[in-house]
C-alpha cells in the first residue's frame, strides 16, 4: 500500500512540474493576442481599438524591415489618437505622467508595425528581443526605468511572458528629430 | 651512468608536463579570474548576478543570437557606480566603472551560455554610454578599455567587435556608465 501512495505521489510530481514547464513556455493564440492588443490601444483612446496608420515613411526609411525571421523597427515615436505626438524635454517642458502615455503610445505603435511585418498576425512572433528606448531630457533627470516600465509591462500584456519578455536599454538624448520627447526601437523574431 | 640517464628522463619529463599545464592554465575562465582579482572580487570568481529594475530580463537567447541589457557599473561590495561624467571625473575612476560594466556583461553572457563562457563564439557589437558632457574628450579611451579587456579575455578572434559611442545626457538611477553587449553562440 505504502509503494503504491510512493508512486502516485512521485507521478504527480512529475506531472506538476511537466506543467509549470509547459507554463513557462506559453505561447498565446492569435485571438488572445489581439483582444490584448485592442484593449491597450481603446485604453489610449484609439478609437475603435485601431491604431491610425500615418504616411510619414519613403522608400528610404521603412518603419520596420524583416532579415530572415529578425524584424528591426525604425525609431517609432509616440503618436497618439489625434495623430501628434508629445514634444519638449524632462522636467523641463514635459512631465513624467505624460511621459507615460507617450510610453504606452511608441509600444502600440511599434507592435502595429510588428504586426504589419509579420503578415498581420501577432502570433506568428516568437520573440520580442531588445527595446531601445530613447527619451529627450535634461541631464539631472535619471527615472528613465519608470518610463522604461509603461512599454516594457505592455509589451508582457500583449504577448504574454514567453515572448513578450525582453532586454533592453534606457538612455536620455540631448536632441531628437521635432523635439519629440521619446522613441523606442524594437528587435523580435519570427517564428 | 643509468642513474644520470634516469635523472635527465625525469627532469625532462617533469618540464614538459610543467610547460603543458602552464599552457592549460592559460584558459578562458583563468584570464577572467586574473581581471577579476585585479579589479577587487577576491576569490576571482564572477559575484551574483543582480536583480533586473523593472519588468525585463537581462539576456536573451534566440537561437544562437545573444542580447544583453546594458550593464553597468557595481562595486564588488554591490554599491553602484554613480554620477554624471564631467570634465572633473577622475579618469581612473571612470575606467574602473567601465571594467566593471565589461565583468557584468561577461556574467550575464556565462548565464546566457548555460555556465559555460567557451560557448560563445563571438562577440557582435559592443554599444559604450557615457552621460558626459557634449565636449568630452576622452570618449574613444572610455570604448577601448572596454574593447581590449573583451579581447583579452576571449581572445582576438572572438573578443574583437563592432562597437558603437555615445555621449548621451544621462543614465536610469544616476548610473555612472554603462555598456551594452550583443553575442552569439558557436
Amino acid at each position: 500500500m505504502k509503494t503504491v501512495i510512493k508512486i502516485t505521489l512521485l507521478l504527480l510530481v512529475c506531472v506538476l512540474s511537466f506543467q509549470t514547464n509547459v507554463m513557462a513556455q506559453e505561447y498565446w493564440d492569435k485571438s488572445t493576442i489581439d483582444a490584448a492588443f485592442k484593449k491597450e490601444l481603446i485604453a489610449l483612446g484609439f478609437e475603435d481599438g485601431k491604431y491610425l496608420d500615418r504616411d510619414e515613411y519613403t522608400s528610404a526609411h521603412q518603419p520596420y524591415i524583416v532579415s530572415g525571421n529578425i524584424i528591426h523597427t525604425a525609431s517609432i515615436s509616440a503618436f497618439g489618437p489625434d495623430g501628434t505626438a508629445l514634444q519638449g524635454k524632462i522636467p523641463t517642458d514635459v512631465s513624467q505622467e505624460e511621459l507615460y502615455v507617450a510610453s504606452r503610445l511608441a509600444c502600440v505603435g511599434a507592435i502595429h508595425h510588428i504586426r504589419n511585418a509579420a503578415g498581420g498576425d501577432l502570433s506568428k512572433v516568437r520573440k520580442i528581443a531588445n527595446i531601445r528606448y530613447l527619451t529627450l531630457s535634461e541631464p539631472e533627470y535619471i527615472d528613465y526605468a519608470l518610463v522604461s516600465n509603461e512599454c516594457s509591462t505592455l509589451m508582457v500584456r500583449v504577448f504574454g511572458q514567453t515572448v513578450g519578455s525582453h532586454t533592453r536599454f534606457a538612455v536620455g538624448v540631448v536632441a531628437s528629430p521635432n523635439n519629440e520627447s521619446f522613441k523606442i526601437n524594437v528587435i523580435a523574431y519570427l517564428k | 651512468m643509468k642513474k644520470l640517464f634516469s635523472i635527465a628522463l625525469i627532469s625532462f619529463v617533469t618540464l614538459i608536463a610543467s610547460l603543458s599545464f602552464a599552457q592549460a592554465a592559460d584558459t578562458l575562465e583563468d584570464r577572467l579570474a586574473k581581471e577579476l582579482v585585479r579589479l577587487g572580487f577576491e576569490d576571482g570568481k564572477l559575484p551574483p548576478l543582480s536583480k533586473a529594475f523593472g519588468p525585463y530580463q537581462g539576456y536573451i537567447v534566440v537561437d544562437k543570437d545573444i542580447y544583453l541589457t546594458s550593464t553597468a557599473a557595481q562595486r564588488p561590495d554591490g554599491t553602484w557606480m554613480v554620477g554624471l561624467v564631467t570634465d572633473e571625473t577622475d579618469l581612473d575612476e571612470l575606467l574602473y566603472a567601465v571594467d566593471l560594466c565589461v565583468i557584468s556583461a561577461i556574467n550575464r553572457l556565462k548565464y546566457a551560455a548555460d555556465g559555460d563562457l567557451n560557448r560563445i563564439g563571438k562577440i557582435i557589437h559592443v554599444n559604450t554610454m557615457s552621460p558626459a558632457p557634449a565636449d568630452y574628450p576622452h570618449l574613444e579611451l572610455l570604448a577601448d578599455r572596454s574593447s581590449e579587456m573583451l579581447i583579452r579575455i576571449f581572445g582576438e578572434e572572438i573578443g574583437i567587435h563592432a562597437r558603437s559611442i555615445m555621449a548621451i545626457t544621462s543614465l536610469p538611477i544616476n548610473m555612472h556608465h554603462e555598456i551594452e553587449v550583443r553575442a552569439t553562440m558557436k
